[in-house]
């Protein structure tokens, strides 16, 4: 019993360390960042093939289109609060990448999965011994892993300096003068 | 921001045409066309047909890429409506889609965005009075998406309020619109261009409700 009081006791004060210090960045950092993003995706060849390079051994093949890049996604809040509810055991949660289609390799989709506290991913409901391999394995009603992220592009928020350094970051200041 | 040539005013047919007419540089409306049709295919199946999949619509090729193109558009906004409120019923006919021919956007200039969405909102037995506001949230995400075909959404406060202590009941418009941006030419020998805007905007009723503490 000492040791459960002794881990709620580190488990409380962690928590009410968060509270006081949440991790944010300044937005100008965060504006870099997506910036830098941007660069990074619009020099990837469009293609796994390609690379084709020139004879300085630049690449040259087709890069991905500016009107694909890939910037972001959105999660709807009452979803994670869903997340929540049904694993209250979880201590994180972990965003996978995902394709959805092969054919639309740049629709880039998140799969939100929650983790316990020993940092294992949690892909399937409480075990019940009537459950086959194969229904935990075909069937959604088992799984944990959720698939309810809309990637940007198509979802932005176009005027964000977050999706373009140019936009102003005027509206999004909210402060009082 | 442009003559909107919408379903709600004309035919499939006269819409393509229309846009068709406008066309000067073919390969590069294509290109802008397809990646347009590309990026606002929703992920997943959409439980209602494109507007487009007809067999007596003009058949050039051009023609079928604008369809395509408006068809992805449509599809875009009614799944992304369900998926950002899906508690809201969008009925099948709360869809305006069309292009936005001759698109030269200026900022705060939403006269012609507002007459059209005040056509939709009143020809679906929505709020025209709304049109506005709705206008003025929706233009400038289609002009900061520049090349980057998007879909943003809102609500818009009705105003049907309703206490009942302790419970507040809204009413809000609440909206989809997907959107791209593609060239139809060039105007001067500099090589500026023109361009156009493939859209769709859903929108429906719904409630919010909240309790007074």
């Amino acid at each position: 019993m000492e040791n459960a009081d002794h881990i709620q006791s580190v488990q409380i004060t962690h928590n009410s360390i968060i509270a006081e210090t949440p991790p944010t960045i300044p937005l100008s950092v965060a504006i870099d960042r997506a910036t830098s993003w941007r660069k990074m995706i619009t020099s990837l060849p469009a293609e796994s093939k390609l690379p084709q390079t020139n004879a300085a051994g630049d690449s040259v093949g087709p890069l991905i289109p500016a009107q694909l890049i890939f910037r972001a996604i959105n999660i709807n809040m009452r979803d994670i609060d869903l997340l929540k509810q049904e694993h209250p055991d979880a201590s994180s949660v972990r965003l996978y990448m995902s394709i959805p289609d092969p054919d639309f390799p740049l629709q880039i989709c998140g799969m939100l999965v929650p983790v316990d506290a020993q940092n294992n991913d949690m892909l399937t409901r409480s075990s019940d011994a009537n459950i086959s391999r194969e229904d935990m394995l075909q069937n959604e009603a088992y799984s944990t892993v959720y698939d309810f992220t809309q990637p940007c592009p198509t979802l932005c928020n176009t005027t964000s300096p977050l999706f373009d350094s140019l936009n102003s970051v005027e509206p999004y200041l909210r402060y009082t003068k | 921001m442009g003559q909107f040539a919408s379903i709600i005013s004309l035919t499939k047919k006269e819409i393509l045409t229309l846009t068709e007419t406008l066309i000067t540089d073919i390969p590069t409306a294509t290109e802008d066309l397809n990646l347009i049709t590309t990026s606002l295919n929703p992920r997943t199946n959409v439980s209602v047909s494109p507007p487009f999949a007809e067999s007596d619509l003009p058949d050039s090729a051009l023609s079928k890429t604008i369809s395509k193109a408006i068809d992805s558009a449509y599809l875009e906004s009614r799944y992304l409506f369900k998926a950002v409120f899906p508690s809201v019923d969008l009925p099948e006919e709360n869809t305006d889609y069309g292009v936005v021919l001759n698109y030269a956007p200026v900022t705060g200039h939403f006269k012609s965005l507002t007459n059209q969405l005040s056509l939709f909102l009143t020809d679906k037995n929505l709020q025209p009075l709304l049109a506005g506001e709705l206008a003025k949230q929706l233009q400038p995400q289609v002009m900061a998406s520049g090349n980057t075909p998007s879909a943003t959404f809102g609500r818009v406060a009705t105003p049907n309020l309703r206490i009942v202590d302790p419970l507040i009941t809204v009413e809000y418009l609440f909206w989809v619109a997907a959107f791209g941006i593609f060239r139809t030419g060039t105007i001067n020998a500099v090589g500026a261009s023109r361009y156009a805007v493939v859209y769709s905007c859903s929108a429906a009723n719904g409630i919010l409700k909240s309790i007074i503490k």
